[in-house]
């Protein structure tokens, strides 16, 4: 149909001539000049009051950024005043309370001297209801502590800094949970206290800041606006009462602590990046009051790192997705629960006789580019030698049907199918479509369907079309809906629902059966979840920064094998999450090019590892510096005995990776359409359909293995 | 092949700590990779705005939001692809604003054959250096006849052979959605061929 096929060497070539090879000449002298007239976006202002915040974690990250700032200042400012002085309870020593000379110098210091801070027990009240209780011991560790009412007996949540780790005891949703990050702080915890204690004093204008390097006004306003009001009683004990632009601070004379703050609401300047507002922004806090403080030796237990009885450990990562979900992209918003009709079983499960197909099926779904229209989105069978043959849909039914999945025995069809008032695209992560459900077909040994044997209904509403799975004994089907895993008994029609972390607003999580069909591991952001089928616990495999795709049981059911969509690479990892080991090797250094792994397929057997690997310069049938095209790649686990095979000769828009039942070929979608490719040299692809024009096809493999061989040959 | 997986992690540590660098405020840090990546982005902003005056302005456009929001993003090693969606982003927000209106540095030559081009003439100093060769000519003739995301994707692809997965961050689409877009457009590239013809 398209007579004009151009390789990927012309295109590049041809690319690389017309667009200029270089920016305009002094592009570069402006950028540089106008990123140093340019303030960024510190989030600074949200800093303050972040002990109260419920989202500790952000106000933490803001704190971060801001204390690294000033850091070197801090250190240096401590240096310099020595080793700090033990102060004893019961003395307070001669104080000058003459009105400080130099006042920017005197608010400053509030800061600087707080890695001098001895041990102490501090009580406050930040506008007049939440109380806190903060400790810092002699070595400088800080225990904040947040009380629900003053009333209240024990703390609601806490942080403790350590060294340079944070533990937190913290709330998600309705319950506790304990969160530990080593390597976080990177300064003396006691200049937190500076965030706990300065409320709505200081405000964000230029001379109003706490420290020299005030945001990005510079160092030569830093605290200049502050004057003087008085020598106040706060607890007992002097302050210096200071005013900068309707902000007010009473800091202590002698430790330089801010014992009371007081100012015009914040407005917090954090500006909102891509539409997103800040959720701290709103929450200033107006006054901070210290009700007591007690100088001395704190109990050490107050300081230990240890995670509470009865309290579950959730990662930092996971963490920050709940209380922050709109820096986390990956993160939906909890799904309201949904309960399936009661009886989804449409009719008796019939009693099919063995198939006698020669050759194994492969079902295909074409995409569903256009529901509305009908056009696609039906199902088809193919097989060697035979036309493609319709047998779920037809033009004009509205109706999407996709992720064809035979039953383990064949006899059965699974898939989702949904439907559309209008155009939608074509990845099926993004479907927004309605009327979701799955359907099981019988198959008969012509390939002819019967009437749907069951049908599971899904919730009202848009959302993306649902892909199934059989389980290993064929008994159960598990499909991903939102945030909840839904195990579905295809003889009784029952369905349980298993809460997972949903990977993605537009998708469903990607999941796996294990092999005996006692577990499925799901796809989670920085984590593989492992769902127990007979009680619906789960465990949780940790892969830190890692968007986990393409899992695969290996045999044994020990270990899974995953691809990392971040950094396009195929991982194993054990059950306990250790030995997670990069397995895709990159390609012979000839190929050139970077190279990414985006899908893997473990072997029917468990022992081996297909994986498609593109070259940036070879990815689609030609490379730009002549040489070899991106193979499709079998090895053993852990990428021994490893076999390169030459991808379908188009070899552009390769996906779709499956094996063959009996383990010896492997079956992909290309733009030559339905491709299988024998393992081994010599054994030349087989296109089973002209796929021009409906790439992206969803592939199913039927499991009737026993005539595979004799046909190939 | 160790050595160049060697180089290449070297590399990424290093950037990785440029951008950490740059987070804190280090405009140095910054520079450097602006240095290593301005060329880049500018063929990527000029490949959806076809004039050097506007790329320039965009890709500026692009540097300066970048520094400017860079302490929001939270994983280094995401700079590129989020970079890219930057430059993207200001370059189909400068086109929108321009349409019509587009100055054109110099007296370009305008294709003498097929439909009128609905982007302006390409830039003189490429066209120079393809001279002569009539197969990349009606190529690049037919590039700029594609829709600004079709040929922001196939710049990104097969000049600066950014992986597939980085592609569909910059664009935030799907790796599956990525492919796609990367076959329709080279689909639409060989129709224009075809019209060329």
């Amino acid at each position: 149909m398209n007579d004009r096929r151009l390789s990927d060497a012309q295109i590049t070539a041809a690319l690389r001539a017309h667009l200029p090879a270089q920016a305009q000449a002094g592009l570069r002298g402006r950028v540089v000049e106008a990123v140093e007239i340019t303030s960024q976006q510190r989030p600074l202002p949200s800093l303050l009051g972040a002990f109260s915040d419920p989202d500790f974690v952000r106000g933490r990250s803001s704190l971060l950024i801001a204390a690294a700032l000033l850091l070197a200042l801090a250190l240096a400012s401590a240096a310099a005043a020595g080793a700090w002085q033990l102060l004893r309870r019961d003395t307070v020593p001669q104080l000058n309370l003459t009105p400080p000379a130099d006042v920017a110098a005197f608010v400053l210091s509030s800061y600087d001297r707080m890695p001098e801070l001895p041990p102490m027990a501090i009580s406050t009240l930040e506008d007049g209801s939440v109380k806190g209780r903060i400790y810092v011991d002699q070595s400088g560790s800080v225990r904040f502590e947040h009380y629900a009412t003053p009333a209240a007996p024990q703390p609601d949540t806490y942080e403790i800094l350590n060294g340079t780790t944070m533990g937190q005891l913290a709330t998600v949703g309705s319950d506790k949970v304990w969160v530990q990050q080593d390597g976080i702080i990177s300064e003396d915890p006691r200049v937190f206290l500076l965030v706990a204690l300065d409320g709505g004093g200081s405000v964000n204008q230029p001379g109003c800041g706490l420290t020299r390097n005030d945001g990005d006004v510079g160092d030569g306003t830093a605290a200049s606006g502050w004057t003087y009001v008085g020598t106040e009683s706060i607890v007992g004990r002097p302050t210096f009462h200071v005013t900068c632009d309707g902000g007010d601070l009473w800091i202590d004379v002698q430790t330089r602590l801010i014992l009371r703050s007081q100012g015009p609401e914040q407005n917090a300047t954090v500006v909102p990046v891509d539409g997103q507002s800040d959720p701290g922004a709103s929450q200033a806090i107006e006054t901070i009051e210290v009700t007591d403080l007690e100088l001395g030796q704190q109990p050490a237990d107050l300081f230990g790192l240890a995670q509470p009885v009865g309290v579950a450990t959730m990662s930092s990562n996971d963490f920050e997705c709940q209380v922050y979900p709109a820096g986390c992209p990956s993160l939906s918003p909890p799904q309201p629960a949904y309960t399936p009709p009661a009886v989804a079983i449409q009719g008796p499960l019939p009693s099919l006789p063995a198939s006698s197909a020669r050759n194994g099926w492969i079902a295909v779904s074409a995409n569903p580019w256009n529901v509305g229209g009908g056009q696609n989105g039906d199902i088809y069978l193919v097989s060697e030698g035979v036309a493609p043959r319709r047998i779920i849909g037809s033009d004009g039914d509205g109706i999407a049907q996709a992720c064809p999945m035979f039953s383990p025995d064949g006899q059965r069809l699974a898939y989702g199918e949904a439907r559309a008032s209008g155009p939608v695209t074509t990845y099926r992560g993004d479907w927004p479509v309605d009327g979701r459900a799955i359907v099981v077909v019988g198959v008969d040994e012509h390939g002819d369907p019967t009437a749907a044997l069951s049908r599971f209904a899904l919730p009202a509403g848009l959302g993306p079309i649902v892909c199934p799975e059989w389980s290993p004994t064929g008994r159960f089907l598990a499909f991903s809906v939102g945030a909840q895993l839904w195990i579905a008994d295809a003889t009784t029609g029952t369905t349980r629902m298993i809460p997972i972390t949903s990977v993605t607003t537009k998708g469903n999580n990607e999941f796996a059966w294990s092999r005996d069909g006692s577990a499925i591991a799901v796809a989670e952001p920085g984590q593989i979840r492992v769902v127990h089928v007979d009680d619906g616990t789960s465990t949780v495999i940790p892969v830190e920064g890692a968007a986990p795709r393409s899992l695969g049981w290996t045999a044994g059911d020990d270990r899974i094998v995953y691809v990392d969509g971040i950094e396009a690479a195929v991982h194993l990892v054990e059950l306990d999450g250790t030995h997670d080991t990069l397995i895709s090797s990159h390609g012979p250094a000839s190929a050139g090019g970077s190279f990414s792994f985006d899908e893997a397929a473990v072997s029917p057997d468990g022992t081996q590892v297909a994986y498609l690997q593109s070259s940036s310069q070879c990815s689609n049938g030609g490379c730009s510096s002549g040489s070899l095209p991106a193979p499709i790649v079998v090895a053993d686990l852990y990428d021994s005995n490893r076999v390169e095979m030459p991808g379908p000769a188009g070899g552009f828009l390769v996906s779709g990776l499956h094996w063959s039942p009996d383990g010896k070929r492997l079956l992909l979608s290309s733009i030559d359409g339905v491709v299988s490719v024998g393992l081994g040299s010599g054994s030349a692809a087989i296109v089973y359909a002209n796929g021009t024009d409906q790439a992206g096809l969803n592939l199913e493999w039927s499991p009737l293995q026993v005539t595979w061989q004799s046909v190939l040959k | 092949m160790e050595t160049l997986a060697a180089a290449q992690h070297a590399a990424t540590s290093q950037d990785d700590a440029l951008v950490r660098r740059a987070r804190l405020g280090d405009a140095g840090a910054f520079d450097s990779l602006v240095a290593k990546r301005i060329d880049r982005c500018y063929r990527l902003a000029w490949s959806i705005l076809l004039n050097d005056a506007d790329a320039a302005d965009a890709t500026q456009d692009a540097f300066v939001a970048a520094w400017r929001q860079l302490p929001r993003l939270r994983d280094p090693s995401a700079f590129d692809g989020w970079l890219n969606r930057i430059v993207a982003n200001a370059a189909r927000m400068l086109r929108r604003h321009r349409v019509r209106l587009r100055e054109i540095t110099i007296g370009s030559p305008v294709p003498d054959e097929g439909p009128t081009a609905s982007e302006q003439a390409p830039d003189p100093h490429a066209r120079s250096e393809i001279d002569g060769v009539a197969e990349n000519d009606a190529i690049g003739r037919a590039f700029d006849r594609l829709r600004p995301d079709e040929r922001a994707i196939l710049a990104l692809h097969h000049v600066e052979e950014r992986p597939v997965a980085e592609i569909a961050r910059t664009l935030g689409i799907p790796t599956g959605t990525a492919k796609w877009r990367l076959h329709a457009a080279r689909r639409a590239l060989e129709r224009a061929m075809e019209a060329e013809a």
